[in-house]
């Protein structure tokens, strides 16, 4: 695991996230798991890519969490639209798949994390730490 | 003129002629030779008969000569010439001058013999017998008596004889005719009566007549038995038809393609499927023809895979089992598994072939669908596991990390408790991806064929502890998700036969191409192919192997290596878009 943490947390701070995952169930229990977590706030959730678009012009989040497939598309669409739009909007990519190829596509979207799903419960709260203050999250990779 | 022809030329007849002639002939000689016989029996009673006489008038005409009594020497001469039958008579001096004579001598005959003291007997002209006998006197000869006699009374006699031996001649020759042909009958009458059944057997089909089946000789033995013999034919014939007819039926039974054909490639029988179905007419129409002389049938190239084939078997012997596609009457592609097989005749020499062609188009395209079913309930499967129960453990992971938070502050039995479950549904949802990935290995988003392939040969490497490399020459073309799928399986199984089977230490899978195909290698340091056994796993695997590879119109060779082991070969078509 390799991460960057360019500058310490302010426990002050709330980061405001915006959840966009398309299977329901997942986004409320991921929804539930960041609200668990202190100095995080869930500011809203989309199930798609123009929703997501939609909510973060309306909420201006600090972080992005998007889902790699949102109903068949590819959600690294979303990820490009922010980096290019919202360059000062973070955004980590959550996905089902463990491939190396789709780490390395996030990254070069400019996603500045990577999860794998089933590694959520212990990597999302370090993730979003070390994103939020400019740091990057991809476990594996140099 | 026929029917004369016929007569003469027929056995009785040219017996009849020939007995005829030999007695006709023994008959001639014999009543030649009886006459002749009577003749010269009868000249010479006349001759002796006439010395005798010439003897008598010698001594009594001894004393009228020496006294030279002349009027008693021709009384004498009368008494003797008025005899019937002589005709002159003479007493002669020595000097042969006549003294005394009576009747006329015959002219122009040769004079008497010059020595009186000599008796000669002589013919002359004119039917007459001539005698001379000396008169002696005292040892003395004194004169000759010179005597002719008339022999048209011995020729009326032997006139008469002849002619009854001729009359007996002809007589015989008459009863001996008769006899020849009651003979000629005899003999040839059974060769008739045979000619007679042999026509009735060659216009009726049997000796249905009682005279010949009733006659107690040797004709009703042969009618007989010739009747026994044509009843077995019959039969035999009967049982042939039958059995020929069977084997009609069962051809055109057979619900697939079947014919047979000579060493000199003619066609010699079809069932109706094959004439239909591959040539496109009746089976008459091509009974009797060659391959050029039957046409090309619905597919030309076809008949000439099978006509190279039968060739091959021609000269081979062996039986060959192969595959074949042509069209059919409406122009679709049928794949064929065509048998070739030599028959022999009773003396165990070749005299022909058989074809049998079974369609099994319709058991590829089941093949194929079932393939394509199986594979695209394995990646819906695949896609189930992941994108659903994976999300759902996933979730669920997050609902229980949630309650993880939840717990009472130093509660951290519980918490403890909540975080191994966490563990237990995350590596849950780990289960599934991979069994995901087992069942969808060749993932085309996760880098297709070529990614699968490497992760199978690292996978094996790990989990068979031996050396399995993966390599590729490039640039490949995209290759469809059904061939990368099969192939795939295919190098599968190769690595899981080196593996199991011929206890290899070291495997090399290499994909490449050629020109136009694909080229999977899949080389071994095992064993060796296992001696194949109907029902083992290696044989299995290997008809699989193959039935895969002719799913992507590919083929597959499987070959052991000069070095040992083994080396298995696919290639697949390149879809060159022509």
């Amino acid at each position: 695991m390799n991460t960057n943490t360019p500058r310490q947390p302010d426990p002050s701070e709330v980061d405001r996230i915006l959840v966009v995952d398309d299977h329901p169930l997942v986004r409320e229990a991921l929804v539930g798991l960041l609200r668990r977590h202190s100095g995080i706030a869930v500011c809203g959730e989309a199930d798609s890519i123009e929703q997501g678009i939609y909510l973060v012009a309306k909420h201006q989040p600090d972080l992005v969490l998007v889902d790699l497939m949102l109903h068949g598309r590819d959600g690294l669409d979303l990820v490009r639209h922010l980096h290019t739009h919202h360059p000062d909007i973070r955004t980590v990519v959550i996905t089902m798949k463990d491939e190396e190829s789709f780490a390395h596509k996030a990254q070069e979207a400019g996603a500045a994390g990577f999860i794998m799903k089933d590694r959520l419960t212990e990597d999302l709260r370090p993730a979003i730490d070390v994103v939020r203050f400019g740091g990057s999250w991809y476990p594996g990779r140099m | 003129m026929r029917l004369i022809e016929r007569t003469r030329r027929s056995i009785q007849f040219r017996l009849l002629i020939l007995l005829v002639a030999m007695s006709a002939v023994i008959l001639a000689l014999a009543t030649t030779l009886f006459g002749w016989y009577g003749w010269t029996l009868q000249r010479r009673q006349f001759e002796q008969q006439l010395v005798a006489m010439a003897n008598l008038v010698a001594l009594n005409s001894a004393a009228p000569l020496a006294f030279d009594d002349l009027d008693t020497a021709r009384e004498d001469m009368h008494l003797v010439q008025s005899g019937s039958s002589i005709l002159y008579a003479a007493i002669r001096r020595p000097d042969g001058s006549v003294f005394a004579e009576a009747g006329a001598m015959a002219e122009g005959s040769p004079p008497l013999h010059h020595d009186p003291g000599q008796s000669m007997v002589d013919y002359l002209a004119g039917s007459r017998m001539r005698a001379a006998i000396p008169i002696v006197l005292n040892d003395r000869v004194i004169g000759q008596v010179h005597i002719e006699e008339d022999l048209s009374g011995m020729n009326r006699q032997v006139i008469t004889v002849v002619g009854s031996a001729i009359a007996v001649f002809l007589a015989t020759l008459f009863v001996a005719v008769l006899l020849a042909a009651r003979i000629g009958r005899t003999i040839t009458g059974p060769i008739t009566r045979l000619a007679a059944m042999v026509r009735m057997i060659a216009d009726r089909g049997r000796v249905d007549t009682g005279d010949f089946i009733a006659s107690p000789d040797e004709v009703g033995d042969l009618a007989r038995g010739i009747n026994t013999m044509l009843d077995s034919l019959e039969r035999s014939r009967r049982e042939l038809e039958q059995s020929l007819s069977q084997q009609r039926t069962l051809f055109d039974t057979i619900p697939m393609p079947v014919y047979a054909k000579d060493l000199a490639g003619t066609y010699i029988a079809m069932n109706h499927r094959y004439a239909l179905d591959v040539l496109g007419d009746k089976p008459e129409v091509f009974i009797g023809r060659n391959r050029e002389q039957a046409g090309n049938g619905h597919d030309a190239g076809m008949l000439d895979h099978l006509a190279a084939r039968e060739a091959d078997l021609g000269s081979s012997g062996m039986s060959t089992s192969f595959e074949v596609t042509g069209h059919d009457a409406n122009g679709e592609l049928r794949v064929y598994r065509a048998q070739l097989g030599l028959f022999r005749d009773q003396a165990g020499t070749s005299a022909g072939l058989i074809g049998v062609l079974l369609d099994i188009t319709e058991i590829r395209r089941i093949g194929k669908e079932l393939v394509d079913v199986s594979m695209r309930e394995q990646q819906r499967l695949a896609r189930d596991l992941h994108d659903n129960l994976g999300q759902l453990l996933t979730a669920t992971a997050m609902r229980i990390k949630a309650l993880e938070y939840a717990a009472p502050e130093g509660d951290e039995a519980m918490k403890a408790e909540l975080r191994d479950v966490t563990a237990l549904v995350n590596r849950s949802a780990r289960e599934a991806r991979a069994l995901s990935h087992g069942l969808n290995p060749v993932d085309i988003e996760r880098g297709g064929l070529l990614r699968a392939l490497e992760e199978l040969a690292a996978s094996t490497e790990v989990y068979a502890r031996l050396t399995c490399r993966f390599t590729s020459t490039g640039p490949l073309p995209e290759i469809d998700k059904d061939a990368s799928n099969q192939l795939y399986r295919i190098a599968q199984e190769a690595v899981n036969n080196a593996v199991r089977h011929a206890s290899a230490t070291r495997i090399d899978l290499h994909l490449g191409r050629t020109t136009n195909e694909i080229v999977l290698s899949i080389r071994d340091n095992g064993r060796g192919i296992p001696q194949r056994r109907d029902g083992t796993a290696a044989g299995m695997g290997l008809r699989i192997m193959h039935q895969r590879a002719l799913m992507i119109q590919g083929t597959l060779h499987c070959n052991p290596r000069p070095s040992g082991g083994t080396e298995v070969v696919c290639r697949h078509p390149i879809d060159t878009g022509t």
